[in-house]
């Protein structure tokens, strides 16, 4: 062994364990990437369509025509929940006024389009669900209001389990309705502490004893959020 | 005569010494390597079939919250990150594949709980997906049971059905668990609430789990599916307690 150093010399020796140690580094690596690549997730989820990107979008490509849609003309035992529906187009559609979407018999609440234009697609979600056991007709039409494609499916038996879109809606609505303010409260000034109590009521702890100075800076206050003092009731408490 | 076997020996001594620093060098590289290989084996069997079983106590019923949490965790950490630019959502889906299946079950396991209860928890979740993927109610029921061991919480009715009927809660008799009205300004962590209206606009339906209250007192954070797109979780949407009503779970 000693020969064999001898032979090769300090620098040669150094070289060759820089070289194993570069082999097994890149063994690691070449490991380290297989391995992620082989256990990748299967990403074949049943997510909606990318948008079409193969042509750019003209605005003399209407009417249009659909070349699918989702639900499948006569589908049955389709899940009444919130689900999507979805109209595939053989050109761009360039906004969402240039087709009428239509469900017979109407829903038990409402149908936003989500996706954006132009696109070669409309997508509705349906917000609250559908009724269970039903058939609908679902009318395409253009901005003329003639007919591009009509077709129907059958929701099943079974009902579906939530509406979290619709209940997000109505929350929405409600905080909008009842709590214009609750995203400035709780609030805290060197005058006085405000909080929201109940719906359209708000408390405040006066932490001065001029009365008439907080009631000011609190009606201000809410002034400045675009928001009508006399829309809510307001209780003065003292604690100074 | 003297000089060169010294010089022999100086070299020889320079060899053996840079040597012995390449041993070292070469010791601390396969070291390194073998934590980065162990930690890369603890990500990649986490989509294997491979079962590790880690002991744990059971979850008692009081960590339901935490129960949901680590199926909400479980499942973004087993389904594809979102790509940039937010338009598409694939983080969190529940309708799974087996590849997330298995994923979701393994990490549960390492979070401590037994065999058994992901177990329960992997056949309740086929009962929770009637569209193939797990909603609010589902997800409720499946947290439940990962940290209960019952499966026979909350079957297959609608949240509102489930509200207007509370019997429903209680109809199983072969339940463990039991559940209780709670009053909105009592609610805690692991409380479920249902949708019940806000004001006269009416039930929705949805069911979520109770995080934590947000320091206007208004609003909480819920831990649920189904939002904002059907089958994906979310474990801080936050909702007005007016609309919900809650009940908390005991073990009977």
């Amino acid at each position: 062994m000693e020969k064999l150093f001898y032979f090769l010399g300090a620098h040669k020796t150094m070289l060759l364990f820089a070289i194993t140690g570069a082999a097994l580094v890149s063994l690691f690596w070449a490991f380290f990437i297989f391995n992620k690549r082989q256990n990748i997730p299967d990403q074949s989820l049943p997510f909606p369509t990318a948008y079409p990107s193969a042509q750019k979008p003209s605005p003399s490509q209407v009417p249009f025509q659909a070349v699918e849609t989702s639900p499948q003309n006569n589908e049955k035992n389709v899940y009444p929940g919130e689900i999507e529906v979805s109209i595939f187009t053989n050109v761009y559609i360039q906004s969402n006024k240039s087709f009428i979407l239509e469900f017979s018999p109407p829903l038990p609440y409402y149908f936003k389009i989500t996706n954006t234009f132009p696109a070669k697609q409309v997508i509705a979600k349906i917000y609250g669900g559908l009724q269970t056991n039903t058939t609908y007709t679902a009318v395409l039409k253009d901005s003329f209001g003639k007919t591009v494609y009509s077709w129907n499916f059958t929701t099943s038996i079974t009902p579906a389990q939530s509406s979290s879109s619709l209940q997000v809606d109505k929350e929405k609505a409600y905080l909008e309705k009842y709590y214009p303010l609750v995203d400035y409260t709780p609030y805290k000034t060197g005058s006085f502490d405000i909080v929201y109590k109940t719906k359209s009521t708000l408390e405040v702890k006066m932490k001065i004893s001029d009365r008439e100075k907080v009631k000011q800076e609190v009606i201000d206050w809410i002034k400045s959020h675009g928001v009508d003092p006399a829309t809510h009731s307001i209780n003065y408490i003292n604690s100074f | 005569m003297l000089r060169k076997p010294m010089a022999q020996m100086s070299k020889l001594k320079t060899i053996a010494q840079n040597s012995k620093l390449c041993g070292r060098l070469i010791i601390i590289m396969v070291i390194v390597i073998y934590y980065m290989l162990h930690s890369t084996y603890s990500v990649a069997q986490s989509y294997s079939n491979t079962v590790r079983v880690k002991v744990g106590t059971q979850p008692e019923t009081s960590d339901f919250a935490k129960a949901a949490q680590d199926v909400a965790n479980a499942y973004k950490a087993c389904t594809p990150e979102d790509p940039p630019g937010g338009k598409t959502k694939l983080n969190g889906n529940t309708r799974t594949n087996n590849a997330v299946e298995s994923c979701t079950l393994n990490l549960l396991q390492e979070r401590g709980y037994s065999g058994d209860f992901v177990e329960k928890f992997s056949k309740r979740r086929e009962r929770a997906k009637p569209n193939g993927c797990v909603e609010c109610l589902g997800f409720n029921a499946i947290s439940l049971t990962l940290a209960s061991g019952d499966t026979t919480t909350l079957l297959q009715n609608s949240p509102v059905e489930i509200l207007e009927n509370p019997s429903l809660l209680n109809s199983d008799r072969s339940s463990l668990l039991t559940y209780t009205r709670t009053d909105s300004d009592d609610i805690q962590p692991g409380d479920i609430g249902f949708a019940s209206g806000c004001d006269s606009v009416g039930s929705a339906g949805h069911a979520l789990i109770f995080k934590r209250l947000l320091p206007d007192t208004i609003r909480f954070e819920g831990i649920e599916s189904s939002y904002p797109t059907t089958c994906f979780v979310n474990d801080a949407q936050t909702h007005p307690k007016d609309c919900y009503t809650f009940f908390r779970v005991r073990k009977k």
